[in-house]
This record gives structure tokens, sequence and C-alpha cells, in this order.
């Protein structure tokens, strides 16, 4: 099982995202105050699959879908690297807890 | 990510929850996102077992230089079934999507235990478009003019004028949801414009005629915002549909999932759960259902 802690799921994250799309070129250092959509250029069909493949690496079935919604009914701007890294962590840590 | 081989091409989908099957299928130009930030797909998790797709072309499914009429998205819908394995399903279609959802339900009846539709215009039913009600007079209000652009203009559009407007609104920001203000100037977008016949497709009724109306069998809740272009065409499906019942949102327009979604969710779930039933029940009832 791969570790839980912030900065590990920060890393595992940054891989995840790097192999989400072939055509991503983006070279600029990615940091928890990075934006999924105004800085690293997601559409929102992307930060599905985003959460699909979070979810491939960490074999595990996680709400991304209410993250999104209610990232979206709060008006956020964007979501960042550091609010992804939140939701996972936290939802990692619920064991025996399926969404 | 999940894809399936559908009709020799790999299609994006995801699939949550348990119970009774639920299909949902996007608009044009939208993706698998769309049921996210509506609430859709989270909410309806809850109870059934539920499914959004990349319709070909969108999102994370491949292309087709060709084949992006309802009849053949409809082809594509019952092919990913087969695939997955659903015999039978609920299918949600919002816009374009409802197109494909209708076509389904004349093709397939036998695969479809009820169908809901999202303020889908129908490329048949055109002459019931509202167009003053169109959102793009707003948003685009400086440049329409200059480029003679005028309501009676729309109507008489052929071809050319609807890949200026679809071109021209590349250039328009995103108006909702988690990208708003950002390009809608996208690779995905730019492929679909002028790589595929999509542009075309969309308006072609490939047989999903006025007259077929009555010949559609399976159960069917049609929403439709008060203030959309397509208002009008609940009351005529209603009117021609033997099993269908017509839902006016008020004070929404064609987007009305984005802005209302808990009257949308608070009145699909009971039907969804019995479709034949409910329809059945308002039918008899006019009180259950709501004039339009």
């Amino acid at each position: 099982m791969l570790p839980i802690d912030r900065n590990s799921v920060r890393s595992e994250l940054l891989k995840v995202i790097t192999t989400l799309r072939d055509d991503w070129d983006y070279s600029g250092e990615i940091t928890e105050q990075t934006g999924i959509f105004q800085d690293l250029g997601f559409e929102s069909i992307d930060a599905v699959a985003l959460g699909s493949a979070i979810e491939d690496h960490y074999n595990r079935s996680l709400p991304f879908a209410e993250f999104l919604m209610k990232a979206n009914e709060r008006n956020a701007k964007d979501v960042t690297i550091g609010e992804l890294v939140t939701f996972v962590v936290d939802h990692l840590s619920r064991t025996g807890k399926k969404p | 990510m999940s894809k399936a081989i559908v009709n020799g091409v790999n299609v994006h989908y995801q699939t949550k929850g348990e119970g009774p099957d639920v299909i949902l299928v996007h608009g044009l130009t939208a993706s698998i996102a769309f049921w996210y930030i509506t609430k859709v797909f989270p909410a309806l998790t809850e109870q059934f077992r539920v499914t959004a797709y990349d319709l070909k072309g969108h999102g994370y499914s491949d292309s087709t230089p060709s084949g992006y009429t309802s009849a053949d998205l409809a082809g594509d819908l019952v092919a990913l079934m087969d695939t997955l394995g659903i015999e039978r399903a609920r299918i949600i279609g919002h816009s374009y999507g409802g197109s494909v959802t209708l076509h389904f339900a004349l093709l397939y009846p036998e695969r479809c235990d009820g169908i809901v539709l999202c303020d889908t215009g129908f490329a048949a039913l055109r002459h019931l478009r509202n167009i003053d009600h169109w959102p793009g007079w707003e948003i685009w209000k400086k440049e329409l003019p200059d480029l003679g652009i005028t309501p009676e203009w729309f109507n008489r559009a052929d071809q050319q004028g609807i890949d200026t407007i679809l071109q021209k609104s590349t250039e328009i920001p995103v108006q909702f949801g988690l990208r708003r203000g950002g390009t809608r100037d996208t690779p995905r977008f730019r492929k679909l414009l002028e790589e595929t016949t999509l542009s075309k497709d969309f308006r072609d009724p490939s047989g999903l005629s006025e007259e077929r109306l009555a010949d559609i069998t399976p159960p069917c809740m049609a929403f439709y915002g008060e203030i959309s272009p397509f208002k009008n065409v609940a009351s005529h499906l209603s009117a021609r549909m033997p099993h269908c019942i017509g839902q006016v949102v008020p004070s929404v327009g064609h987007f009305f999932l984005l802005h209302a979604p808990d009257v949308f969710i608070e009145r699909v779930v009971p039907y969804l759960h019995d479709p034949a039933g409910y329809v059945r029940n308002a039918k008899e009832n006019s009180a259950a259902s709501m004039p339009t």
C-alpha cells in the first residue's frame, strides 16, 4: 500500500498528472498553489480523468464527482494541487469507508 | 480510466453506484464532466448504477471523421450497452444527447425502461424553436450585429451560417463550470469543428421525424427550461408521444441542470424508480403532470 502522508501523496499525484495526457507539455514548477485549470490548462474532462487515474493509482473508489461538484458550487475559480492533495489524504485516511 | 471498444472506436466511460441501470448522454461539445458539475452523476449514484460516457469525438473518447447523426450515436449507445453487458437501462440525455436518447428509444425500445430528455431541440422540430431566447444574443451582443446576424438570419441559416456561429463561439469564454472565464478554443473543440462532420450531422434528423414521434413506446419525461428556446417542445412531445409527460422548470433556460439541479433531481428520481408506473399515474391524474 502506498503511504498516505501529505508529501508522498503530492509526489504520487504529480506522477499521475504527468502521465494523464500524452500531449501535455507544461514545464513550469508545480506547487500546492498551482491551479489545474488556469495554470495547467486542464479542461473539465481532464479533471474527471484525473479522478479516475487517482482511483486507479490507489486502487480505491473516491468521491471525486462530489469534490468537483462542491468546488463548482462554491464558485471556485480553480482547483489547486493543494486541495487535491487534501482530498486524497482525507479519503485515503478513512479506513473501511467506501463512498 | 475505463474504455470500451464501441463500433471500432475507444469510448471513455465511468460506472458507479448500485441499482437499476441509468445511462447519461451529454450534449454537443460537452463530456462526462457535465454530469459531475450538474450534480446529476453523484446524486443518482446513491440509488442507481450510473454509467456516463463521452460521445464519440468528445472528452477522452476517440473521434472518427463522420458518424455523428443521432441515429449513428444511438447505434453507438446500444453497442456500448452490449459491450458493458447492460441489457436495459433508463437513459437521460441533455441537449443533443436527448436527440440521441429519443432516437435510441425509437430504434431500440426493448433496451429501454424509460428516457429523460433535458432541453432537447431536435432537428425535425426546429420550427418550434424560439430563437429570441437563444443565450447567444446576450453573450455576443456586441459582435453579432456587426456580422449581420439577427434572429431572422438565424432562422434561415444554412450550413455555412451554422459553421460561422460555431467558429465564432470559440472566441467567447466558457460561461459556466470550473473553467468559466477560460477559453473555449481548445484542441478538442477545434478538431470537432474542423475535422469531423458533426456540425452538419447534428442538423440531420436521420430518421427521427416528427411523424415517428407517435411510434416511440418507452416512457418519457421531457424537461424544458421556462426561458429556453426549446420550451415549446415539451408540450409538443407530450401531445404526440403516448407515454411522454412534459415538465417545465421555472425561471431557467437551456442549461437548467446547472442552475436548478435540485429541482431536476427531486422530480426525476421517483420517475427513474418506475418510469412506466410514474407516467401512467401522471397521465391518469393530470394534476400530477405539470401543464406546459
